[in-house]
């Protein structure tokens, strides 16, 4: 009873938050400063989990280098604009050479 | 600000839906890739906890840090309150999501957004972040996000129950772990080149540094707000 009773709660106010501001749009596009932040939150929160991913991934492993270097790797053919999924396996690839040769 | 590289779906003058649908689950299938092994692992999780709310939660807490928070606080007897209160803190950053999608659904009727809602969560901002900076046509974003979503749900459903069912069996393979950051870079990137995307991201990631060792989620959050508000205010500076 005790577990349904937390997921219950924790999914009503996830809820909560995704419904609001889908509800309050109109309010919010008349907050031009707040529209300014709110079309930043988007890069900085991906970049956020990225970085927050990567430093754990970094952290469990016993040698980093593969993980900084397939990071890497990633970056720059991301910034060379290759599609998703290259920028991805060329990562993994990274990942796997440099553990494979340190 | 816009994402100026080329992504798996290519812009919509008109509202193709049939299109619009094969593009968001285009989009979508490589960061399904990399959430995969995220969602074995959490299923693995669930069945630990032997409970059948740990697995009903995939869809009614429907975001992968808060459920295994959940569950791992559960698993180790933790008092209710903080139970709670660590999902909802950990879920907070969907509020941030759901505002900046806002806007295409304004027009929508109630059960419209209340679908919108029930799908959002981080994969699936990403997929619409990506494809509103690249289509200037709302109903065009709208059958994107929905193809979008409800192939990651049933897939996130599907991952998180064989996980649970397949339990420790189930390693967790270093270079597959490294499937979503590398994911998330590809992502984030290209929204460096501009000033203002460059000291949003650069703040994000110097204060997601930064706080890394704070409880339940709050550092994210709070890399996420230093970002954007750093990001503003280098547009309004260069304005």
């Amino acid at each position: 009873m005790r577990i349904w009773v937390a997921v219950s709660i924790v999914g009503a106010v996830s809820y909560a938050f995704r419904l609001a501001p889908l509800l309050a749009a109109s309010r919010l596009q008349r907050m031009a400063p707040l529209e300014r932040v709110l079309r930043y939150a988007g890069p900085a929160a991906m970049v956020a989990l990225c970085t927050t991913a990567v430093r754990n991934q970094a952290l469990r492993t016993p040698h980093p280098l593969p993980v900084f270097a397939a990071v890497a790797v990633a970056a720059l053919l991301a910034h060379l604009r290759r599609p998703l999924a290259v920028v991805a396996l060329a990562g993994m690839a990274t990942y796997v050479i440099v553990a494979a040769v340190s | 600000m816009t994402a100026s590289w080329t992504y798996a779906s290519p812009p919509a003058t008109t509202t193709d839906h049939a299109a619009e649908r094969r593009a968001g689950v285009v989009a979508m299938a490589p960061l399904l890739l990399a959430f995969a092994p995220f969602a074995l692992a959490l299923g693995a999780a669930v069945g630990a906890l032997g409970a059948p709310a740990g697995w009903a939660a995939t869809g009614v807490i429907y975001g992968g840090s808060a459920h295994l928070a959940v569950v791992d606080l559960l698993g180790s007897h933790a008092g209710l309150p903080l139970v709670v209160l660590t999902g909802a803190v950990i879920n907070l950053r969907l509020l941030i999501f759901s505002a900046s999608i806002a806007p295409d659904w304004e027009e929508q009727p109630l059960h419209r957004k209340a679908v919108a809602a029930l799908l959002l969560v981080d994969p699936l901002w990403i997929v619409a972040t990506e494809r509103r900076a690249r289509s200037a046509d709302p109903a065009a974003r709208r059958v994107h996000y929905l193809a979008a979503g409800w192939l990651l749900w049933l897939s996130w459903w599907t991952l998180v129950t064989t996980g649970m069912l397949l339990g420790r069996k189930l390693g967790t393979s270093p270079v597959l772990s490294m499937a979503a950051p590398l994911c998330l870079t590809g992502i984030a990137v290209p929204h460096a080149r501009s000033r203002p995307g460059l000291a949003a991201v650069g703040t994000a990631a110097l204060v997601a540094l930064l706080t890394a060792n704070l409880p339940s989620g709050t550092g994210l959050l709070l890399a996420i707000a230093a970002g954007a508000v750093a990001g503003a205010a280098a547009e309004r500076r260069t304005q």
